[in-house]
């Protein structure tokens, strides 16, 4: 009976940079002459080649750009939303800040056509009521009615820019854009440059890189807070392919009714399971209202591409 | 009339585009990070399919880079690419799926003791493809990036955050474990 060669083991290790420098040039050597080690080395790379030949299922295009908007939509909004949280912090040292009178700035500037910040160019496009002001961790331009233009150069580390509209607000990610509200409702956003993220009251928060538009129909204003299944559909409202609801969206549709669910992942488990509870029983609306619930309370859950299947019309 | 003189070597340290746009990622611009994933997602997401076998691959994509965002001021600036630092995060993001698979799993089972759990949601369509779902997810990264990304085991072990030693028994099994199935599948 013949015997393997007791070196054939070398020959994965030298592979995987386990022999020194000598030993594998021996080795190279050896496998010359000897058939054991040989055939592992040839086996070795038809593994090789047959792993690296597997077909790996090619994003087309279209997939590609549509995953490159809702992750840079995601990356967005979990930047956003530490910052979020940290707020009532911020606010208060900006209280005690304003007490020495110093730090919090108001300038209403109705009539003035552009005012230059450090860093944010404002630029009344008709009719703009507005003003800006400054506090430790953000510049805010409030904006009552009109239309304006921001152009913001943040440097690394800058201040958050938050456009405060009557319905909701919309953070700035490094850009140029326009605003346009009207009777206490915002209109329209376009972005020239960048991204920003649009979040108004009761709707799920939206991101618009550059080119993109978002406006709004006047059922926007008086559409109830989202809790029932539609919550899940994106926005009405859109001249642009609608934004995907996605989980985040769904979370940040407002930041007073957000719902950070601090539980761990069995109870996110248990919130997938009653989805999937109810879906077996065949009670489908009952189901729906369940992922809503999950979305909301688990906006970056392991299983929000599931859940949200639930809800696709 | 003034000339321009070569006065000395420019030697300070070049950062390649990778290492440029994560800075300004981790300043907050969206755009740089959208630079980085246009240059590595359709090579990420190839080796997230191989790794994983399709299930989930986009969101872990996805999941890598909304990471990748928070991490970005970590990466190392001197690093020509960051492809490995990528697949290192996507390494881990898919183990991390991996152990919430399981725990759900376990909540189903629960939930229905009379109906078994989902065990793997793959569909394998050729011996290679056959030979992989039978390693755990842990060999089958290891023997994604050696075998296909061309990594080495010091990189690996750096990307998974891992001893070496670790990352060549992953590979020593896996390689064997998949000869053995495509074996078993020629006969």
């Amino acid at each position: 009976m013949s015997r393997t060669c007791a070196r054939v083991w070398e020959v994965s290790a030298a592979r995987d940079g386990r022999l020194g420098a000598a030993a594998a040039s021996a080795l190279e050597g050896h496998i010359e002459r000897c058939d054991d080690c040989r055939r592992e080395r040839d086996a070795l790379e038809a593994v090789r080649e047959q792993l690296q030949g597997a077909t790996a299922g090619e994003l087309d295009d279209l997939s590609l750009r549509r995953l490159r908007a809702r992750t840079l939509e995601a990356a967005g909004n979990a930047r956003l939303a530490p910052a979020r949280s940290s707020r009532p912090v911020v606010l208060l040292l900006a209280g005690a800040l304003a007490l020495g009178a110093i730090a919090l700035v108001a300038r209403p500037s109705p009539h003035v056509p552009t005012v230059r910040a450090t860093d944010v160019t404002t630029t009344d496009e008709g009719g703009a009521r507005w003003s800006a002001h400054e506090d430790v961790e953000s510049r805010r331009i409030v904006l009552r009615e009109g239309k304006v233009r921001l152009a913001v150069d943040r440097p690394a580390g800058g201040k958050r820019l938050v456009v405060e509209v009557p319905d909701g607000e919309i953070e700035d990610v490094g850009t140029t854009f326009h605003v346009e509200v009207s009777d206490g409702h915002t209109r329209r956003v376009h972005v020239d440059e960048g991204s920003v993220v649009l979040r108004l009251d009761g709707q799920p928060s939206i991101a618009l890189a550059h080119g993109e538009t978002w406006e709004a129909s006047p059922r926007v204003a008086v559409e109830p807070p989202v809790i029932a299944p539609s919550a899940a559909a994106p926005p009405a409202p859109s001249a642009r392919p609608a934004p995907r609801a996605s989980a985040s969206a769904v979370a940040s549709a407002s930041p007073a009714r957000r719902e950070v669910d601090d539980a761990g992942p069995e109870e996110e488990d248990r919130a997938y399971v009653e989805v999937v509870r109810l879906l077996r029983e065949g009670r489908e609306h009952e189901a729906r209202t369940a992922a809503v619930v999950y979305l909301r309370r688990f906006p970056s859950g392991f299983r929000r591409a599931e859940v949200e299947k639930v809800l696709a019309p | 009339m003034s000339k321009l003189r070569l006065v000395g070597k420019d030697e300070s340290p070049r950062e390649s585009p990778d290492a440029l746009a994560l800075a300004r990622a981790a300043a907050g611009e969206l755009g740089a990070l959208g630079e980085v994933f246009d240059r590595h997602a359709a090579s990420l997401h190839r080796f997230v399919v191989r790794s994983t076998g399709g299930r989930d691959a986009e969101d872990v994509v996805q999941t890598t880079f909304v990471r990748a965002m928070t991490l970005a001021s970590t990466f190392d600036r001197g690093a020509p690419s960051a492809r490995p630092w990528l697949f290192g995060i996507a390494s881990r993001v898919i183990l991390e799926h991996r152990r919430a698979f399981a725990r759900l799993s376990r909540a189903l089972g629960r939930l229905a003791s009379s109906e078994p759990p989902p065990a793997r949601i793959e569909t394998a369509t050729s011996d290679v493809d056959r030979a992989l779902a039978r390693l755990t997810t842990a060999k089958r990264v290891v023997l994604v990036l050696a075998e296909v990304e061309g990594y080495g085991c010091e990189e690996i072990a750096l990307m998974l955050d891992v001893p070496v030693g670790t990352v060549w028994t992953r590979l020593h099994h896996a390689r064997r474990e998949v000869r053995a199935s495509l074996e078993e599948g020629n006969r």
